[in-house]
């Protein structure tokens, strides 16, 4: 899940990208309104965490735009703006969430993943494709009853695969979705983390569920 | 407590009686005169018929009363009554009503008359007209041209004046009724004329009375008041505004403080959050962190305090007297780094000898402040002009600078507290509050701090002062110390 936070206190930019970064998001994070939107036009994010009080350019105006060219990107405002002219203000702007400023942490996570969930259309946080059980809130992963330990990065591309069942995913998307370093496409980064998730999924005669589609990608599916 | 209602139906009632009781008076008495004088001129008439009447006829006095008009005179009912006398006090002639019984005899000079009240014979009240006179010659002594050695004869005539009393005693009854109805209807009327005109005062009061913290934005509807209420309407509509502007400010201020405080607050709870979450990952500059963040909260907070101290006029002046130029210089000095790194073009501009008596702290801390802003605002390679003269007896100081992307409507909030020209917060590390103080600071020397934009692109502030500070006035508060970075 990559995310964009756009926030001009560099201190928070930090603690926030950290929290982001060691819950599993891939971060993009700058302190300038202009930057920001360059970001978000540039890139597909699941969710985008913004300030309004932005130099050169602020958070309203940037989402306004962001909109006038239908990026349907989920936004939430993080903002010391508490009044509710100015709540209303920021979600008739086209904001999905708004959290006032000072915050939980854990309320503000939770709310990231709540926009990254609605980015894929589901609200479950309990994903289930064939004998495959996904708690998305513990992430923890199961199979055919028998738990399946995972790193935090395969994890998070069975996630995200399962997220778009039934999809052919390309090796571009997963890419932009996980990895915050652009990885060299000829590397075969992407193929090996699906080699390492398959043999992890792969229980004794069970039918395997991420498929290659040559030169496309991948789909991750119960039965071929 | 009296009201005006009751106070406008007291005395209104109280002029009203009085004015009725003279009036009522007024035209008792005069109807009265007019009467008694008409009663009199009959009398007169009479006794004037009566004498004509009277004959001297050889030495003997003759009344020949002639039938008529002086009918009553003689006739039963004893309502005209006289008497005629000689001069040696033996009646002539009387009314047969009379009987033996005699009028009052009051002689006066001849051709003169006096009239009186008497009690009549009868018993009943009347009045009486006396006369003395000389009875004319009868036609035959005329004409025998006797020598006329005519006694005086005095006569008495009157007359019951029951009708008069009577009528008049009719009209002062009439009279005090009507006036005692007039006063009844009055006392009914006035107090509910009263109340119905002075309702819109009523409402008035109740609106005002409605009126709290919560909806100060109401105003009167002076239209709709009547003209005595109007400038009272009036001063409440603008004791509402100022209290208005008043309590926004002070809203305002409030909210901006908890705006201002609610980043760094931010800050630190995810510091700490993120610290205890992953206790193993703990990023060295946390307490850096901690320690910045500290900093900037107690830089808010000293702030606001020494703003709050200096509008409520808590400064201490210390006059000293201080050479312009050299202030203005030794205020640029810090920033010779950042000037030359951003590659800056200064002046400096002015009279040497220009000598400043004023507060030396606040002084410098509007100078360096302005100098700070001009120095941080101004685009790479941009001019920076200061320039300090005295004019007349007021020192003034401007400021000017390249400026980009700086409208109209971001000079007027130049001033206002936490105001950022780009919109930031933190991140620079200034708080939004250097050119309030300044300009504080500025009227608490008895000055001013003022902005101007030319062409858009030249922002010049101009601070101006009395070049002899009054000094300190006796019995104010013991200095406050001053730091402004």
């Amino acid at each position: 899940m990559r995310v964009l936070l756009v926030e001009d206190s560099e201190r928070l930019q930090r603690t926030i990208g950290a929290a982001l970064r060691k819950s599993g998001y891939v971060v993009d994070a700058t302190g300038d309104g202009v930057e920001g939107l360059w970001l978000a036009e540039s890139q597909d994010y699941d969710a985008i965490v913004l300030d309004i009080m932005l130099p050169n350019l602020d958070g309203l105006s940037l989402l306004q735009r962001l909109r006038d060219q239908d990026k349907p990107a989920h936004v939430l405002f993080l903002t010391a703006k508490d009044t509710v002219e100015d709540r209303v203000r920021g979600l008739q702007s086209g904001a999905d969430d708004y959290l006032v400023k000072p915050f939980a942490l854990d309320e503000l996570l939770a709310r990231v993943q709540a926009l990254c969930r609605r980015t894929y259309g589901s609200k479950q946080t309990r994903l289930l494709i064939g004998d495959l059980e996904i708690d998305t809130v513990r992430k923890e992963v199961v199979r055919a009853g028998q738990p399946v330990p995972l790193k935090p990065r395969e994890y998070l591309l069975l996630e995200y695969l399962a997220r778009r069942a039934g999809e052919v995913v390309s090796r571009r998307e997963i890419e932009a979705h996980l990895y915050s370093e652009p990885a060299d496409l000829t590397s075969n980064v992407i193929d090996s983390a699906i080699s390492s998730l398959r043999k992890k999924l792969g229980q004794a005669n069970a039918d395997p569920l991420i498929h290659t589609r040559h030169g496309v990608g991948y789909v991750l599916k119960a039965k071929a | 407590m009296t009201t005006i209602q009751q106070a406008l139906r007291r005395k209104l009632l109280v002029a009203l009686a009085a004015l009725l009781a003279l009036t009522g008076i007024g035209v008792y008495l005069t109807t009265r005169a007019a009467l008694v004088k008409q009663f009199d001129a009959t009398l007169r008439a009479k006794a004037i018929a009566i004498s004509l009447a009277t004959q001297q006829d050889d030495g003997n006095i003759v009344v020949d009363v002639p039938e008529g008009s002086l009918r009553e005179l003689q006739g039963p009912s004893g309502n005209d009554l006289f008497q005629l006398w000689r001069p040696d006090s033996v009646t002539i002639v009387r009314s047969r009503a009379l009987g033996d019984r005699d009028l009052p005899r009051r002689s006066s000079t001849p051709g003169l008359s006096t009239l009186w009240n008497l009690s009549l014979p009868s018993g009943r009240a009347g009045r009486a007209i006396g006369m003395t006179f000389e009875p004319h010659l009868s036609p035959e002594d005329r004409e025998e041209h006797r020598p006329a050695a005519v006694p005086s004869v005095t006569l008495t005539v009157a007359a019951d004046r029951g009708d008069l009393d009577r009528t008049l005693l009719t009209l002062g009854l009439v009279l005090s009724a009507g006036g005692a109805l007039l006063m009844i209807a009055t006392t009914l009327i006035v107090p509910r004329v009263l109340r119905r005109e002075l309702t819109p005062l009523d409402r008035l009061a109740d609106q005002a009375a409605r009126i709290d913290a919560g909806s100060l934005r109401t105003r009167f509807e002076i239209s709709a008041l009547p003209g005595e209420l109007a400038p009272i309407g009036r001063a409440l509509n603008d004791l509402l505004a100022r209290l208005e502007w008043s309590f926004e400010r002070e809203r305002q201020f409030s909210s901006d403080v908890a705006h201002e405080l609610r980043t760094p607050i931010a800050e630190l709870r995810s510091l700490a959050e993120v610290a205890m979450k992953w206790p193993d990952a703990r990023d060295p500059r946390t307490d850096q962190d901690l320690l910045g963040i500290a900093i900037h909260m107690e830089g808010i907070v000293s702030r606001l305090l020494t703003l709050l101290r200096s509008e409520r006029g808590l400064l201490r002046i210390v006059p000293e007297r201080i050479p312009l130029i050299p202030l203005l210089s030794g205020a640029l000095r810090p920033f010779a780094d950042r000037i030359a790194r951003r590659r800056l073009q200064i002046s400096l501009t002015g009279p040497h000898d220009a000598l400043v008596e004023t507060d030396r702290v606040l002084l410098q801390s509007i100078v360096n402040n302005v100098i700070e802003n001009a120095v941080e605002y101004t685009p790479e390679g941009g001019d920076v002009r200061v320039d300090g003269r005295l004019e007349q007896d007021r020192f003034v100081v401007h400021i000017t600078n390249d400026v980009e992307s700086f409208a109209s409507e971001d000079v007027a909030r130049l001033f206002d507290r936490f105001w950022r020209h780009d919109g930031a917060r933190s991140a620079t590390g200034h708080h939004g509050l250097g050119l309030s103080l300044a300009r504080a600071f500025a009227h608490a020397l008895g000055g001013d701090l003022t902005a101007r934009l030319d062409r858009g692109r030249r922002l010049t502030l101009t601070l101006s002062g009395p070049a002899r500070s009054p000094g300190p006035a006796p019995n104010e508060p013991t200095p406050t110390a001053v730091t402004v970075r």
